[in-house]
């Protein structure tokens, strides 16, 4: 494993890969004996979350927001039942709250404290979103980390930061590209990437 | 420098796990919470406390360093609730 480690350049000072493996795989023993885990169960967590919740999620939130404004107005009204509405519910999803970029503002979402993030409409957060750096960075210079994501705003755009946490989670619904009137829900869905509905990219016209 | 997305697609292309084991105790978390073990907020905050201490001696870089936290948080949480 360590070679493995070396070969993607970031060497783990002091702790080998092998160690935490075994300390996983024998936590999990430890739970199974106890019969505090289901395998099944454990099996079927990992599926979903590796291949079943997604960004797709939301970007047909956003898609179906920006298309049609009764529900456009229940997702800033009540985000939580709107996206119950289009059927994605579950854990880390009990509260949400949609923050709207606008010609005036711009929304990004952090947490500063840990890694809270919407999981029914992203699915579980980038390596990025967990790190010191953004978590920091995102509030105390929100316009420079824009900036390296390839977001420059214009200087005259408020920068409203967002602290995710365990009770509240935000989504940003991004603005709608121009030039885009003629496309349906499911060709703008997408365009809207998962950095769009964090705030730390735009949406691009096709 | 944050390294967003390293090329394109930047988006949906990245796995969710770097490797097997952070899929696990990821799941086992999850599991331990449905099971009623811990609530999700005594949950974020017992990992929030550990990402501090873990961060007075060097930053999460990624994915790596962040699920050796959660494990640790897991680790933690379990000996005190399930007397193991």
């Amino acid at each position: 494993m360590r070679e493995h480690d070396h070969e993607h350049g970031h060497p783990h000072h002091s702790v080998p890969a092998g160690d935490i493996e075994r300390r996983v795989s024998s936590l999990e023993a430890l739970l199974l004996e106890k019969g505090l885990v289901d395998a099944h169960a454990m099996d079927r967590l990992v599926d979903t979350y590796t291949n079943r919740v997604g960004p797709g999620n939301g970007a047909r939130v956003v898609a179906r927001a920006w298309t049609d404004p009764d529900y456009k107005a229940r997702l800033m009204e009540d985000a939580t039942g709107a996206i119950r509405e289009m059927g994605y519910t579950g854990r880390q999803g009990e509260h949400m709250v949609v923050v709207e970029n606008t010609e005036a503002v711009h929304n990004i979402v952090v947490c500063t404290l840990c890694s809270c993030y919407p999981w029914p409409v992203l699915g579980l957060p980038p390596a990025w979103y967990k790190s010191s750096e953004y978590r920091a960075r995102a509030v105390s210079e929100p316009r420079a980390v824009l900036a390296e994501f390839g977001v420059d705003l214009d200087p005259g755009v408020e920068i409203r930061v967002w602290d995710s946490t365990a009770e509240i989670r935000y989504l940003v619904l991004p603005r709608r590209p121009g030039d885009t009137e003629h496309l349906s829900d499911g060709e703008l869905a997408v365009l809207v990437h998962r950095d769009a509905m964090i705030g730390t990219a735009l949406v691009e016209a096709p | 420098m944050i390294e967003p997305h390293p090329s394109q697609p930047r988006v949906d292309g990245e796995p969710v796990f770097d490797a097997p084991w952070q899929a696990r105790t990821f799941a086992m978390a999850v599991h331990l919470h449905e099971a009623g073990l811990f609530t999700w907020g005594e949950w974020s905050e017992r990992l929030a406390r550990q990402i501090a201490a873990r961060e007075r001696l060097r930053p999460i870089a990624g994915s790596d360093d962040y699920y050796r936290v959660w494990q640790d948080t897991l680790e933690a949480l379990v000996a005190e609730r399930a007397g193991t």
